[in-house]
């Protein structure tokens, strides 16, 4: 049993990484920095762990999807990240994506719950 | 409070590049003040702070997070290096096992036998080692050099089942890495004391020049077959050179290594000089090797230009 729970979390993660990325880009239209952003997105239902959302921020913004910019005027200096244009035009086509393949599970999971 | 976040930071900043070092530490500097702020009232405590950090996991750990996944042996190369090696362990157990009986027996004077297999032994561990070091060099250059040892797959260049341009990917990649790890030894002998034969203080230098050939022939195999493996057949050019290499590296091992070893060691054995045949015992070998070579090799010249 202990196997198949272990196995079960590491196809659980497996199944997240995919999103992670996704549901990133989709609440960075407005800026938001890392931890408003953790808070947005747990709000939402999305949990994420301070550990996977910073480096893969910085990831993105490498890859040209987001641009940041240092905010000094609050309490304490904060790095706000938000989509660019190239991220949007990524963002668009992989929520279509998303939509097409929810759309086959729906029916492929119909299936096995029929069949 | 300073301090403990401070000491935190520091640790974390040990193990990140330096070119992103200053950015990356100033986000999570701001990341553990947001937390502190949002869960804590000012002024915090060490207890606050510590559960915090706590909370974002040890400096190593959110340290690799920022880290590309890094390999020294991708999975896509290791199941090969593995095979090598488990197969190069065994070759050279077999071959260290032959030579020290093959010393043991023109040996002028007794040894015990518990330090003969001690000597063995160790002989066996250093030659493993060495192999599994130089398999492993190779490996991490390919890795790092991002060398692609397939050549794009196109079902329409597939061998035939019996088809003399196809090559044995297994056969060849073990060629190509015992053939380094031999050349590399003949590199290092040539510029050390290179071979001796003989019993002192009648030692006999064995001819570096024939050594040198013999490790350029070598070196030439070794790069033919990486040549071949990469386009994934053999063709009448290829054939032809690996063949004549071949030939003359049986050669250069002929006036390097077999003749001096037969004349300054083996004929002048009490024992094993009265062995019919040994004073043409180098010869034998070398007519015995190369005929072999050239036999095979025309055998699939053959085959290739049918």
């Amino acid at each position: 049993m202990t196997d198949v729970h272990e196995e079960l979390n590491k196809l659980r993660l497996e199944l997240r990484r995919g999103m992670i990325v996704l549901a990133v880009l989709s609440q960075l239209r407005i800026a938001q920095y890392g931890y408003s952003l953790i808070q947005l997105l747990s709000q939402k239902g999305f949990e994420i762990e301070e550990g996977t959302l910073y480096p893969l921020l910085r990831r993105l913004e490498k890859q040209g999807l987001l641009v940041s910019e240092w905010e000094t005027s609050e309490s304490h200096p904060r790095k706000y990240y938000r989509i660019s244009p190239a991220g949007q035009t990524v963002l668009d086509t992989l929520s279509q994506e998303w939509r097409d393949t929810v759309s086959i599970m729906a029916s492929l999971l119909g299936e096995e719950n029929n069949g | 409070m300073a301090n403990l976040i401070d000491r935190y930071l520091a640790q974390v900043g040990e193990v990140l590049p330096a070119k992103e070092r200053a950015d990356v530490l100033a986000e999570l500097r701001s990341l553990i003040q947001d937390q502190l702020e949002d869960r804590y009232p000012a002024p915090y405590t060490p207890e606050n702070i510590a559960s915090v950090l706590k909370e974002l996991g040890s400096p190593s750990q959110i340290a690799r997070s920022y880290q590309p996944e890094q390999y020294l042996i991708s999975p896509k190369l290791y199941p090969t290096m593995s095979l090598i090696i488990r197969h190069g362990w065994i070759l050279m157990l077999i071959l260290v096992l032959a030579w020290r009986i093959f010393i043991g027996l023109i040996a002028t004077e007794e040894t015990f036998f518990f330090n003969w297999a001690l000597e063995t032994v160790e002989a066996i561990l250093l030659m493993g080692s060495f192999f599994s070091v130089v398999i492993v060099a190779v490996f991490a250059l390919i890795e790092r050099l991002n060398i692609s040892l397939e050549a794009p797959f196109d079902p329409f260049q597939l061998s035939e089942v019996t088809d003399p341009r196809a090559v044995n990917r297994v056969e060849t990649t073990f060629a190509i890495a015992f053939g380094t790890v031999i050349v590399l030894g003949l590199f290092y002998l040539l510029a050390t004391d290179g071979v001796s034969f003989g019993q002192s203080p009648e030692l006999i230098q064995a001819s570096k020049e024939w050594l040198a050939l013999l490790a350029i022939s070598g070196a030439i195999m070794v790069a033919l077959g990486l040549f071949v493996i990469r386009r994934n057949r053999w063709d009448i050019s290829t054939w032809v050179l690996q063949v004549s290499t071949e030939v003359f590296a049986q050669v250069c091992l002929y006036f390097a290594l077999l003749s001096p070893l037969f004349q300054y060691v083996l004929i002048p054995h009490p024992t094993i000089g009265t062995f019919p045949l040994i004073e043409q015992g180098a010869v034998i070998i070398l007519f015995l090797m190369s005929a072999s070579t050239l036999f095979n090799g025309i055998l699939k010249l053959i085959k290739l230009l049918s």
